[in-house]
């Protein structure tokens, strides 16, 4: 079988973009993106370019998603948003995300959240790519984002979410159900 | 569990084998000469491809044997993992590099005809000759190889053969669009350019297909459409079972450059050069007192795909919902889509024994409550 030969940057790109698919694909275990690079800009070289469009509030990281191309718009229009930590600012623009429509469900955003996953409530997700159920640690979420989250989803609208910690992310997508499990 | 389609490893990989026994290995000196002897293949993989790629076009017709199906398939994979960098700024027909341009509605079009390049007028013997010559194959030196890899209007014209008679003065590059003439004495409805963001522009390739569609959609999908199937098609309106007769206003085949706006200063520069050709067929408008063009436009040159695209487009425009299939948007595009028909139709070789054995359970069913005999 022909296999295709990567530069370091594609090799790296199809590393982060395997380690995002299978975070979807089993929500809520811990998944490894490449070492040696900011994980947002990383994760915004995998998934960006000149036909996609993003939003973040962070000026540094805005910066670095700018080169792959990719378009900034304001929340509601943009199709990936990027926020390092979320304080109240960043859960009034996250809050405009679009989840879709009935007809367009793609149209939903994705969501790439900084948090900590050695700190914080214990919560169990449940839903389509786990077995039984499954529990994760996650430190710096503020509640309002679960409750925003809640009211995003009609399935199959919705967003899919990206929790990143270090080069650690974890998947949550629409379809996981979460509960607080303290 | 989907038993029925496992197993054969071994033989599925001395299928491949044969194959590649068969048809012999490729070269580069292959790939070389395809591009240069076969540019009209080449071409129109490219076009069906949707991907100006010269030499992976020779390499995807090589890598095939010839199957153009399997072939457009190759080109569309790959052009599937390459990011869109830039747009580049639209082509239009009045600064095309043309070097064929021929009308059949006027003998005397603003600028002229130019017949360019065309075996329109030959006589349509097979060289014999060729076979009997003991030419050495193997003598094509590697400049050539070279030169054809870098083919340009410059190496094309240098490259002409005896009995071409070249003229005293360089033809014009450009020509006048027709239609811009003709809009002039009031025989088509003016037009207004869109203005839309690049990245608005519809892109079939990627967008949800819907109908009736974004006219970018319609002309993007008979730009990448089946050749043959599209003739079929185009040929059912002109033999009679559409309401036209579509008389070609303006065939163009030629160089656009590509031209980008440089990412930092700004300023517009050109890429290169890529060959295309486009059509627009005319028709007395039955509603107004004038005509209505059909549009269409491919990369490359291929004259006969985009004569029956426009008269495509014409009559899809012209007599939409009347029942008749090659009338129809859906039934026109997804139909020549080649990739797609090709695929859906060589999938059925792939083994369907539980859908079959289902079938056979039930007809045996139905014969034995109905106490049929063998």
């Amino acid at each position: 079988m022909t296999l295709p030969i990567y530069t370091a940057d594609e090799a790296r790109d199809r590393e982060t973009f395997l380690a995002l698919m299978w975070a979807l694909s089993y929500p809520g275990r811990v998944h490894a993106l490449p070492q040696g690079v900011d994980s947002m800009p990383q994760i915004g070289d995998a998934l960006l370019d000149l036909e996609t469009t993003f939003y973040t509030p962070d000026a540094a990281i805005a910066d670095q998603l700018l080169r792959t191309g990719a378009r900034a718009l304001p929340p509601a229009e943009a199709a990936y948003h990027f926020y390092p930590s979320l304080d109240d600012a960043a859960l009034g623009s996250l809050a405009e995300a679009s989840r879709g429509t009935m007809l367009r469900p793609d149209e939903g955003a994705t969501l790439i959240i900084g948090c900590a996953f050695a700190s914080g409530s214990v919560f169990t997700l449940t839903g389509p790519g786990i077995k039984d159920t499954q529990n994760v640690r996650l430190g710096g979420i503020p509640a309002r984002f679960w409750s925003l989250r809640k009211q995003a989803i009609r399935y199959p609208m919705g967003w899919d979410v990206y929790l990143v910690d270090g080069r650690d992310v974890i998947g949550l997508p629409r379809t996981t159900m979460i509960e607080n499990g303290d | 569990m989907y038993v029925a389609a496992k197993g054969g490893e071994q033989a599925i990989q001395n299928a491949e084998a044969l194959y590649q026994a068969l048809n012999g290995g490729i070269t580069l000196a292959d790939v070389r000469t395809i591009m240069e002897k076969m540019p009209y293949l080449v071409d129109r993989v490219m076009g069906e491809g949707s991907l100006y790629a010269p030499e992976l076009a020779a390499l995807a017709i090589a890598q095939t044997g010839g199957d153009l199906y399997e072939a457009v398939l190759l080109l569309r994979a790959y052009r599937a993992t390459q990011p869109r960098i830039a747009y580049a700024n639209p082509a239009s027909a009045d600064t095309l590099l043309t070097v064929r341009r021929i009308s059949a509605a006027f003998k005397d079009i603003p600028g002229g005809q130019i017949l360019g390049p065309s075996l329109d007028y030959s006589h349509r013997l097979l060289r014999l000759d060729v076979l009997d010559a003991q030419e050495d194959l193997n003598r094509q030196d590697a400049k050539n190889a070279e030169d054809a890899a870098h083919a340009s209007v410059n190496s094309a014209l240098s490259a002409v053969q005896n009995g071409v008679v070249v003229s005293d003065a360089p033809a014009p590059p450009t020509y006048p669009a027709l239609a811009d003439w003709q809009r002039g004495q009031g025989l088509l409805p003016q037009t207004q350019p869109q203005q839309i963001a690049p990245a608005d522009i519809p892109d079939v390739t990627t967008d949800t297909v819907t109908f009736p569609a974004p006219r970018a959609h319609r002309l993007q999908a008979l730009a990448r459409a089946d050749t043959g199937g599209v003739l079929a098609l185009g040929y059912s309106i002109m033999r009679g079972y559409g309401l036209i007769h579509p008389t070609v206003n303006e065939l163009r085949l030629g160089y656009a450059e590509v031209e980008l706006a440089h990412p930092v200063t700004g300023a517009t520069f050109s890429a290169g050069r890529v060959r295309v050709s486009h059509c627009e067929v005319i028709t007395p408008d039955a509603g107004k007192n004038g005509y209505m063009l059909g549009f269409a436009a491919t990369m490359g040159w291929n004259e006969v795909k985009l004569i029956a695209s426009s008269t495509l487009d014409l009559d899809m425009a012209a007599n939409e919902g009347d029942g008749h299939s090659a009338h129809s948007e859906e039934f026109v595009m997804y139909h020549t889509e080649p990739v797609e028909s090709s695929g859906f139709c060589i999938h059925f070789k792939l083994p369907h024994y539980v859908t079959f054995a289902s079938s056979l359970d039930n007809v045996r069913k139905i014969a034995a409550a109905s106490g049929w005999e063998k």
